[in-house]
């Protein structure tokens, strides 16, 4: 009897588990039996196997071979397990010098040849590998720039098995890796690959930037508030008053994400299957996500599913940025209320036949919503044609209970002057100061920003002082319910945090109290 | 020529008004006792000219029979009016000029001695500062019994209603005063039976501040069965009248007493009022005035239900008809006293309600005018709009209604 051991990760959701693949070779029929509830695509995982040993020419053993993937009770999934399996094969009949199976993990897909494949996923995968104690892992060299990322683990990038053999030491001689594809270079491997990952201040690539937009002054503070405290932004105006624009240029202002948020979030990028963001890994990846899903988009889209392993929806694409709901009422109801328990509680659980998958979704929402079917209802260029059930249909698409979470109301008219805005670096350099005093005033909490301090808490540790009259005199006047109260509160904290003082000064919240804005922020007639 | 009169006064005289704080405050209780002696409530044209020459000089000029036309020159300059103005001041000395005598005002001041009260200048405290909105013809001087407390305008609230009030009316001053007095809202009245007593007695009954503003002099206090009540209200609040000991409460000087009551206060509640009626008289100042006017639905079959109907067709008249909807009107919220006009708004707020008049004028013209930027106007006036300042249209901005009659 000859045994061989390599691992493997496998994935659900965010969350992974180290598999230990164990290949036997015992007496019987030549043959091989997968066993360890494979799904399809991990079963194909024999052919391919077979096919690269014997290519690369290595000896495929002769009698009957049989791979457990343990834990065996759990279901796996996907292409991602054929190194591990190569590996184990192989080690039941040669000897590989520098290999030590316990803390070392394989991942990638082999092709018939012998070339080693990328596959979705390894960021995530390595993220959970490293908390699992594996302190090597071999990737495909495709995979090389999301990986790039970590420092948890010692990274080796491998581009087809004679290469990987090599470097595990094996103990006979192979001749030179010829690919089956002719446009594949055999000796892929660039050595060159330290990118400097700090966000770089001579980023020449195109953002999208405030100072191209004119006589928003406005709108331009407002986001610049929302930035500041993190908070959530409806804007409601005619078609072509630029909302769009604006959300596209709101991801710019925000902080930039620190190492640990940007592996966050690129890691729920790699579960999509989209490797290709990531192929060469620049500063980009320290930008905050930009997630616009478009209003067709369904359930599953926005908040994350598919079978068998749930992928992550728009919304977590959006953690740690901005998810963009551009023409928010014409959403399906259910998708805009399957929001609300992303928005209270930063992450969302998806449940499955084979488990529950969980992703997190710390995102800043940002709604641009017409204030009618036909745009305008608010005045605009033209009259409103709308009759009166139309528009009542058409705003009870926001409830109360979403519209209660977005701080920030903002009406879009046209452009009042042709005045340019300040640029994006320097809004940005303005949050960034508002946010250090937050973080300055909250350094014996784990608050990043305003918007996540409760409500209670801020006004119990943090009163504003006599100004908190004018709020008490907008809740009694019916301007301000109680919630909308304790969100007024929150922007006074933020907008005196922009505005560099101390504590929320009378004009900081008669600030608050005009961009909190109205209850029912789509009805003409509610002001 | 005209310090003849002063040399007149003697020493003894002014010691009287032993409640100066010294000499030259006692010659400004003289003057202005002695021209309120001289004068019915308000004159225009005597109030005038103490504004204008202070009250010792107008004194003088009353006494002394000025020239019409000097008197004019000397009161407003040379002006193409003069000529209109001398013919006014003539017309008021033929008025003025029946009752000057000094000796009239050694029998008030005897008086006053007599009664334990006292004169109040419009310059101190507990004259109240609406009384001010009454421009020339707020009280020369106010006749005071009891504690002369500090009333302060935005903490006082009128409630007043019909002589011959009913059950009904009973019970919603009964209903709607605690809720003031537990604002420490003082609670202004004029002492008549009916209404008015009730509002007095449940103000001390709850232990608040409670003020009467009487018609005639002290000597002749009306209704006489109130006496009781009127010296109750002394112990802890006052009694104040512009007639000075000697005048009786004619129907003219109660009408005159109405203009204090409505100028005195912030807010004013009314409860049945018939369709002719001093209250309403009241009520129309109020509104004038800028106050807050609210009323008290009644029965439609009642008389005295026709005058709150009649004063509820105002737009600017707010039924009253609980206790949020009373909390309201004193502009107090329901966790406790928040006047709105104690808040100190900010400085942008302040230049912004100046630009703002009865007519709509939008962000931009205003941004024009006060040299902000939109954005800080659009923030101002929202502002405002919460206090009730100002009021919101889809073409523009305006003063709200409430702040409209006072400017």
């Amino acid at each position: 009897m000859a045994l061989g051991l390599a691992k493997a990760i496998s994935m659900f959701g965010m969350s992974g588990r180290v598999v230990q693949v164990e290949a036997e070779v015992g007496n019987g029929l030549p043959g091989f039996s997968l066993i360890g509830l494979p799904d399809n695509a991990l079963s194909e995982s024999k052919e391919r196997v077979k096919s690269a040993v014997q290519n690369i020419g290595l000896k495929w053993p002769q009698r009957k071979l049989t791979v457990n993937l343990s834990p065996a009770a759990l279901k796996k999934f996907g292409s991602g397990f054929d190194l591990a399996i190569a590996i184990a094969v192989l080690a039941t009949g040669y000897r590989f010098r520098n290999f030590s199976v316990k803390n070392t993990l394989f991942i990638g897909e082999l092709g018939l040849d012998g070339k080693i494949r990328p596959i979705g996923g390894v960021l995530a995968g390595l993220l959970e590998a490293a908390k699992n104690g594996i302190k090597r892992a071999y990737v495909p060299t495709d995979n090389l720039g999301e990986t790039r990322l970590i420092d948890q683990l010692e990274i080796i990038p491998v581009a087809n098995l004679t290469d990987l053999v090599e470097k595990l030491g094996i103990e006979v001689k192979l001749r030179k890796f010829q690919s089956a594809d002719p446009s594949v270079e055999t000796n892929a491997i660039e050595e060159n690959l330290n990118i400097e990952l700090a966000a770089s201040s001579n980023d020449q690539r195109y953002r999208p930037d405030f100072n191209e937009v004119r006589g928003q002054g406005t709108l331009i503070r407002g986001l610049t508030i929302a930035a500041a405290g993190g908070h959530h932004v409806l804007l409601v105006g005619p078609p072509g008053s630029g909302k769009t624009m604006m959300a596209q240029r709101f991801a710019g202002i925000l902080p930039k994400l620190t190492v640990d948020q940007a592996l966050e979030s690129a890691a729920l990028t790699t579960l999509t299957g989209r490797p290709t963001l990531l192929a060469t890994p620049t500063s980009e990846i320290f930008d905050p996500p930009f997630s616009a899903p478009h209003h067709n988009a369904s359930v599953s889209a926005m908040v994350g599913g598919g079978s068998p392993i749930p992928a992550p929806g728009a919304i977590s694409l959006a953690h740690n940025g901005v998810l963009f709901l551009d023409e928010a009422c014409e959403f399906q109801i259910p998708v805009l209320e399957s929001l609300r328990q992303p928005l209270e509680s930063g992450s969302v659980s998806i449940i499955r036949a084979a488990g529950v998958a969980s992703f997190p979704a710390n995102f800043q929402l940002v709604l641009a919503a017409n204030p009618c079917p036909c745009g305008y209802a608010l005045g605009g260029l033209k009259r409103c044609e709308c009759n009166h059930a139309q528009k009542v249909r058409y705003r009870s698409k926001l409830s109360g209970p979403l519209l209660d979470r977005v701080d920030i109301r903002l009406r879009v008219g046209a452009p009042g002057s042709s005045e340019v805005s300040e640029g994006s670096s320097e809004l940005a350099e303005q949050v960034i100061q508002a946010r250090n005093r937050a973080l300055s005033r909250y350094k014996s909490e784990n608050w990043t920003h305003n918007s996540a301090v409760p409500g209670q808490i801020l006004q119990q540790r943090y009163p504003i002082g006599k100004s908190v009259k004018l709020l008490d005199a907008a809740r009694n006047s019916g301007k301000l319910s109680m919630r909308g109260f304790e969100r007024a509160y929150k922007l006074s904290w933020t907008i005196a945090d922009l505005n560099g003082h101390d504590q929320p000064t009378l004009e900081d919240v008669s600030e608050a109290l005009y961009f909190r804005g109205s209850d029912s922020p789509l009805d003409p007639s509610s002001e | 020529m005209t310090e003849q009169i002063w040399s007149s006064v003697s020493d003894a005289q002014l010691k009287k008004i032993h409640w100066a704080a010294d000499i030259t405050c006692a010659k400004e209780h003289f003057a202005r006792l002695a021209i309120a002696c001289f004068t019915e409530a308000d004159d225009r044209v005597a109030g005038t000219i103490i504004d204008r020459l202070g009250a010792e000089h107008a004194l003088e000029h009353i006494v002394s029979r000025t020239d019409p036309l000097l008197l004019a020159k000397l009161s407003f300059g040379e002006t193409k009016d003069t000529a209109r103005l001398a013919n006014k001041i003539f017309e008021a000395q033929q008025r003025w000029n029946l009752r000057v005598s000094l000796q009239l005002v050694d029998t008030a001041l005897d008086a006053l001695e007599t009664f334990r009260a006292q004169t109040v200048l419009p310059s101190e405290t507990s004259y109240s500062r609406g009384l001010v909105d009454l421009g020339s013809g707020k009280p020369i001087v106010l006749f005071v019994m009891g504690r002369n407390p500090v009333a302060t305008f935005q903490q006082s609230t009128a409630i007043i209603g019909a002589r011959n009030s009913s059950d009904y009316g009973e019970r919603c001053v009964r209903e709607f005063l605690p809720v003031a007095t537990e604002a420490g809202q003082t609670v202004i009245s004029g002492g008549a039976v009916g209404i008015d007593s009730l509002a007095h007695k449940s103000a001390i009954a709850a232990g608040g501040q409670t003020i009467a503003y009487l018609a005639g002099g002290f000597d002749y206090m009306y209704p006489p069965e109130n006496k009781q009540l009127f010296e109750e209200i002394m112990l802890t609040g006052a009694l104040f009248t512009e007639s000075p000991p000697g005048s009786k409460p004619t129907k003219w000087r109660f009408l005159k007493r109405n203009r204090l009551i409505a100028a005195s206060c912030k807010s004013i509640l009314i409860v049945e009022a018939a369709w002719r009626s001093g209250t309403i008289n009241t009520a129309q100042n109020a509104l004038d005035l800028g106050r807050n006017v609210g009323v008290v639905p009644g029965d439609i079959f009642k008389s005295a239900s026709h005058g709150i109907y009649r004063l509820a067709k105002n737009p600017d008249v707010q039924l009253i008809a609980d206790k949020s909807d009373f909390r309201a009107l004193l502009g107090i919220g329901e966790l406790g006293a928040i006047s709105h006009d104690d808040l100190p708004i900010g400085e942008n707020c302040q230049r912004v309600l100046d630009a703002l008049g009865s007519g709509k004028k939008s962000v931009k013209v205003v941004a024009a005018e006060v040299g902000l930027g939109e954005l800080e106007v659009e923030i101002a006036l929202n502002t405002l709009e919460t206090l009730g300042k100002s009021a919101r249209f889809r073409d523009g901005w305006r003063l709200s209604h409430r702040l409209k009659t006072n400017l």
